[in-house]
């Protein structure tokens, strides 16, 4: 038939397995790449940093010797381990969220920014530090005020979002992200008359907070902010054929028996809960849950069934990155991981774009 | 298929419908016509289950509408509109596999499914290809075959509903005529199908019968041939065109004159 004539000739069943076959091939050196990337940046972060832990010699020569150095196994354990723990786990929840944004928005501008929830988080932990500052509350109080605040300010402000963007046949995608951007900026600008009206140092205090930061972070916290990542990620994992529906069309999802208002919600609901636990004890590390899932897809292609994992290795992989940087970079000092995330992150990213510039004729 | 009942349907002071009795025949090819804004979106909406309608009921098969799941009554009406651009890229391979999510069986026999009704409908060469770089007339007969499939659950069509809103207003004449073939072919199949198209000469030769809407109401409802009138398509589109018969293709054609002054009075009725 005329239609047919136009396209390679792949015109038997066996033709279509052989060429989906080569297909898993040619992707399987990328995603190889992806682990031991992976790999080699795990043991970097464990190497690096103010104090001088060899993780080669610990790796691949007899340790029993080195027992005493305990400084060496204390920064080890109980500093770098968790910090590279929590790097990881929150790069690929912020990946994570982005990818499945993307998806129900249809929109490949989409980031977990978007819908408001980090902004709402970060003005709420403005008002704890600035009421830190100003009560003279002792700074062990401060340690769980600040996340606590920032969790409750992710989730107002997605309660606001969504009671917004609710229309009666539904959710909208556009209210939505109007209504984001509207609590991005309300939220913006209190937080501006917070540090408008503080002092210098609270001040400063809360601009390192919404840079980002990965200081002191310990087991207990990674272990907090792992449980909704890893349900989130079973979740979206099982609702992958429904994102892709939607993210062709939520309509003709819908007349293909998709429940489209429930997926929404709960997907919405499990990006803010991951959102706000990542922004909560870190801070905002901009940029990832925007990138990364373009970087996955310009590799390996846009089906959620191998996006989904790539993401999120990748996301842990960038954060991971850009955390050694930001500590290793002016010894002893450290910078916001915000800013490594988007110094690391833009360079690549116009990079791909002028790559591929035919891809993004869709937008 | 369906049966409306005194449907009407408002939004605010609007009445988009009002008291519409209707029955759609089963293995048969609907076409509903009429002009811009006359209520045939609305019209379908109300098919589809999309909005609870203000008063009366509409049925599709023997149960009110609203009282199936969407899950439900995927496996049994399938929606195409207009051709579309794709946002995320995905092998036509993936996305025709999609279309059985709602039927509870294994990936090898999806795919077998998937590669034997892609054959049947001379489409193989397409399975390997990216979505998003498919033109409006290969999108749409995958759009067909992806409905096709997601109804599918034996030869038979029976019992099974396609809505098709505008399929063709992307594809020329060669594409649209693949395209009516493979509905015309779903008919004899059992299957049921209605479709709104703006080309009413077009659909005037597919369709058997005709559902002729004006305002919100139903203007005219029956067989082609009763219900292709100048009379009535003059009366639905408040225009005076002409019916020019072709004896040996057995087919009327309503024709419009583009010649003579725009007459501003009547421009938009």
């Amino acid at each position: 038939m005329e239609l047919a004539q136009k396209t390679i000739s792949i015109t038997s069943a066996k033709h279509i397995y052989s060429a989906l076959q080569a297909r898993k091939k040619s992707l399987q050196p990328k995603i190889l790449g992806l682990y031991v990337s992976l790999v080699i940046m795990c043991v970097v972060a464990l190497n690096a940093g103010a104090v001088n832990v060899n993780v080669w010699q610990w790796l691949f020569a007899d340790t029993s010797h080195l027992g005493h150095q305990a400084l060496a196994q204390t920064v080890l354990w109980e500093i770098r381990t968790p910090r590279l723990l929590m790097t990881m786990i929150t790069g690929a929840g912020l990946a994570l969220c982005g990818t499945v944004l993307q998806a129900i928005c249809r929109n490949p501008l989409a980031d977990p920014g978007l819908i408001g929830v980090s902004s709402g988080a970060a003005l709420l932990a403005g008002v704890a530090i600035a009421c830190t500052g100003a009560l003279h509350l002792p700074a062990r109080v401060a340690l769980y005020l600040v996340p606590i605040s920032a969790f409750v300010g992710a989730s107002l402000s997605l309660i606001l979002v969504l009671k917004i963007a609710n229309a009666t046949s539904g959710m909208n995608t556009l209210l939505l992200i109007l209504a984001g951007v509207a609590v991005n900026a309300g939220a913006m600008s209190l937080l501006g008359v917070i540090q408008y009206i503080v002092d210098d140092a609270t001040l400063r205090q809360i601009t390192f907070w919404s840079m980002g930061s990965y200081a002191g972070v310990g087991y207990m916290v990674f272990f907090i902010t792992l449980l909704p990542i890893t349900l989130g990620t079973l979740y979206f994992w099982k609702i992958k054929q429904q994102l892709m529906l939607m993210s062709c069309s939520e309509q003709q999802a819908k007349y293909q028996g998709v429940n489209t208002h429930k997926i929404k919600l709960h997907s919405l609901w499990a990006v803010a809960a991951i959102v706000a636990v990542c922004v909560s004890f870190t801070g905002i590390v901009g940029f990832v849950g925007l990138v990364v899932p373009h970087v996955c897809r310009m590799f390996i292609g846009a089906h959620l069934k191998i996006l989904i994992p790539c993401s999120v290795v990748c996301g842990g992989l960038l954060v991971g990155t850009a955390d050694i940087v930001a500590r290793t970079i002016i010894i002893p000092a450290e910078l916001p991981i915000g800013i490594i995330t988007s110094i690391v992150g833009v360079p690549f990213f116009l990079y791909l774009i002028v790559k591929e510039k035919r891809r993004f004729s869709y937008v | 298929m369906f049966s409306l009942q005194g449907v009407s349907v408002s939004i605010g002071q609007r009445e988009l419908l009002s008291n519409i009795d209707l029955y759609i025949e089963p293995q048969t090819i609907t076409a509903i016509m009429g002009a811009n804004g006359a209520g045939k979106s609305t019209l379908f909406k109300c098919l589809l289950g999309e909005f609870p309608v203000t008063s009366g009921q509409v049925t599709f098969k023997q149960q009110n509408i609203s009282e199936y799941s969407q899950s439900e009554l995927s496996r049994y009406r399938a929606y195409i509109a207009q051709a579309k651009p794709k946002m995320f890229n995905m092998l036509v391979l993936e996305y025709l596999l999609l279309a059985r999510i709602q039927y509870i069986e294994s990936t090898k026999y999806s795919e077998n499914l998937v590669l034997e009704i892609a054959k049947q409908f001379n489409i193989m060469g397409f399975l390997m290809r990216d979505i998003t770089t498919l033109s409006g007339g290969e999108s749409q007969i995958i759009e067909f075959v992806r409905a096709y499939l997601q109804l599918y659950e034996t030869n038979n069509m029976q019992g099974k509903c396609l809505l098709l809103d505008e399929p063709a207003s992307a594809l020329d004449i060669k594409q649209t005529r693949l395209l009516y073939q493979h509905l015309q072919a779903f008919a004899q199949q059992g299957g049921t199908v209605i479709i709104i198209d703006h080309d009413i000469n077009q659909a005037a030769s597919l369709a058997n019968n005709l559902v002729l809407i004006q305002a919100g109401k139903v203007l005219a409802n029956g067989g082609t041939h009763t219900v292709f009138t100048q009379h009535n398509l003059d009366a639905c589109f408040a225009t005076n065109g002409q019916m020019i018969q072709i004896a040996s293709h057995k087919a009327n054609f309503y024709h419009l004159s583009f010649q003579g002054q725009p007459n501003n009075n009547q421009a938009i009725a």
